[in-house]
């Protein structure tokens, strides 16, 4: 249990310091959804990235 | 839409990268691409056959390697790189902005590799989605899982950096460039002059939010991946946090000091990259070294002072056994020669040299890759548990995959620099 203590040490900081940008004036929506944006799209490549990979060394590995 | 800026002979002079491209570098990408293709080869041959081509053994014997010690190199080599643009951003260190962005880079090209060498170290790398799948449920009490989780995070967010900062520079040279301009006008997806203000603020914010993650990452996940193992000597210590740390910084920054002095003399920067910057680099480096010398010192003394047999059985494998030679000569060869030398450089100015700090600064970097070795395979070496002592000898398998890595990171930041601007242009 201890692990989601860790996870949430590491990326409560991280979500507050994005909103405290996203938040702080000038406003400005352009960067934070290009940044948002980017960090979605990275975790989307991530998923099909090991997927994809997971796939093509299972059929190239003998069983 | 884009910046029509004009830029100066001054800042034209850092487009040389990706201006000229000579013969020298056709043939360094060469021979780079063929290490890399012998590093696949082994590699298949390891798929094919299994790890048993591999020196790792179980249960006697070490079953990390040479892999693992990779991993935990590149991923420290990942953390200089981004602290030194932090420090641009958070503390307006103008002086080191040349070498800000060619951080940032190492920092991608070393994350990509450190999770490589993860996935090489797998018995079953085709089972490599598995880590997603079985998250949920792994991440309550598995090292393992946060430290995956803390570096695609890292990644995520350091990539993201250097592309939005990067931005401003690619509107100045999209319509410069032929094929690499389109590639600038895709990467300048709604771009709008405005934004370089915010983007400003968002260097800021990500800079401690990164800074942040540097202190998690090799000072909490990955030195819990040892520290928190009781059944393993001369892991479990609540001082591998702050030792993991030192040494990713110390020897991060050595690193950054070698690429930048490299391009320097390549496409040369003498007025952009000072030797000052050299000096103050090397006083950096040197006095996180000496304390990440102390660290060393005061682990062998508590273990050897009334330590339990087991962390005494490891300690005298590398302080008088067979890994001694090693040990002895990374630390006085590896660690302490070149520190005092970057030290002594900073007591007397006179004495600077940047050949001698760029030669201290790949020694240093080779002493801390084998420190590794020293940390992950010894403890393996001498189990608690009732088995025999083992020896660990990687084969010609490891060392080529190892040689592979190694070789595809510089080819990945060559092939970089000659795509995009590797220093941050000045507004004027």
């Amino acid at each position: 249990m201890i692990g989601y203590i860790v996870i949430a040490m590491v990326l409560l900081p991280v979500i507050v310091l994005i909103g405290a940008f996203v938040l702080e004036k000038p406003r400005n929506f352009r960067v934070p959804a290009l940044l948002l944006g980017s960090l979605a799209a990275q975790t989307a490549f991530v998923f099909i990235f090991l997927a994809l990979f997971g796939l093509l060394l299972g059929l190239l590995i003998p069983q | 839409m884009l910046r029509r800026t004009t830029i100066d002979q001054h800042q034209e002079s850092l487009l040389r990268p990706l201006l000229n491209t000579g013969r020298p570098f056709l043939m360094l990408c060469a021979a780079l691409a063929l290490i890399v293709g012998w590093g696949v080869y082994a590699w298949i041959i390891q798929l094919s056959q299994g790890l048993g081509v591999t020196a790792m053994r179980t249960p006697v014997g070490a079953t990390w390697g040479v892999y693992i010690v990779n991993f935990i190199f590149f991923a420290s080599m990942a953390h200089g790189g981004m602290a030194v643009s932090a420090a641009v951003h958070l503390l307006k260190a103008e002086k080191f902005k040349p070498l800000a962005r060619m951080g940032e880079v190492l920092t991608i090209v070393a994350v990509c590799m450190a999770g490589f060498s993860i996935v090489i170290d797998m018995g079953r790398p085709d089972r490599v989605f598995n880590m997603i799948l079985y998250w949920p449920g792994r991440v309550g009490e598995s090292p393992l899982t946060w430290d995956i989780t803390v570096i695609i995070l890292y990644f995520m967010l350091s990539l993201s950096f250097l592309w939005l900062t990067m931005r401003r520079d690619l509107a100045r040279l999209a319509d410069r460039f032929g094929i690499r301009g389109r590639l600038y006008k895709v990467m300048l997806i709604g771009y709008r002059q405005e934004e370089d203000k915010k983007i400003d603020r968002l260097a800021y914010w990500l800079s401690i939010a990164i800074v942040f993650l540097i202190v998690m990452l090799s000072g909490g996940v990955i030195p819990w991946i040892f520290g928190l193992l009781p059944a393993q000597a001369g892991w479990f210590s609540s001082m591998a946090g702050p030792y993991f740390l030192t040494a990713a910084l110390a020897s991060s920054m050595a690193a950054v000091t070698i690429v930048a002095a490299v391009l320097r003399k390549i496409y040369g920067w003498q007025e952009h990259i000072k030797p000052d910057l050299f000096r103050t680099l090397g006083v950096i480096v040197a006095l996180i070294t000496a304390f990440y010398i102390y660290l060393s010192f005061t682990e062998q003394l508590t273990v050897n002072f009334a330590g339990p047999h087991g962390e005494v059985a490891v300690s005298e494998l590398i302080l008088s056994g067979e890994l001694s030679p090693l040990y002895w000569g990374t630390m006085i060869g590896g660690f302490i020669l070149p520190t005092m030398l970057m030290l002594a450089q900073a007591i007397r100015p006179k004495w600077f040299s940047m050949t001698r700090t760029v030669i201290a600064a790949v020694v240093l970097v080779i002493a801390f890759w084998v420190k590794r070795f020293l940390i992950v395979v010894p403890s393996l070496l001498r189990p608690l548990l009732p088995f025999p002592s083992g020896t660990y000898s990687p084969t010609w398998i490891e060392w080529s995959i190892v040689a592979g890595t190694v070789a595809l990171a510089v080819l990945l930041y060559a092939v970089f620099i000659k795509v995009f601007p590797i220093v941050e242009a000045q507004e004027k």
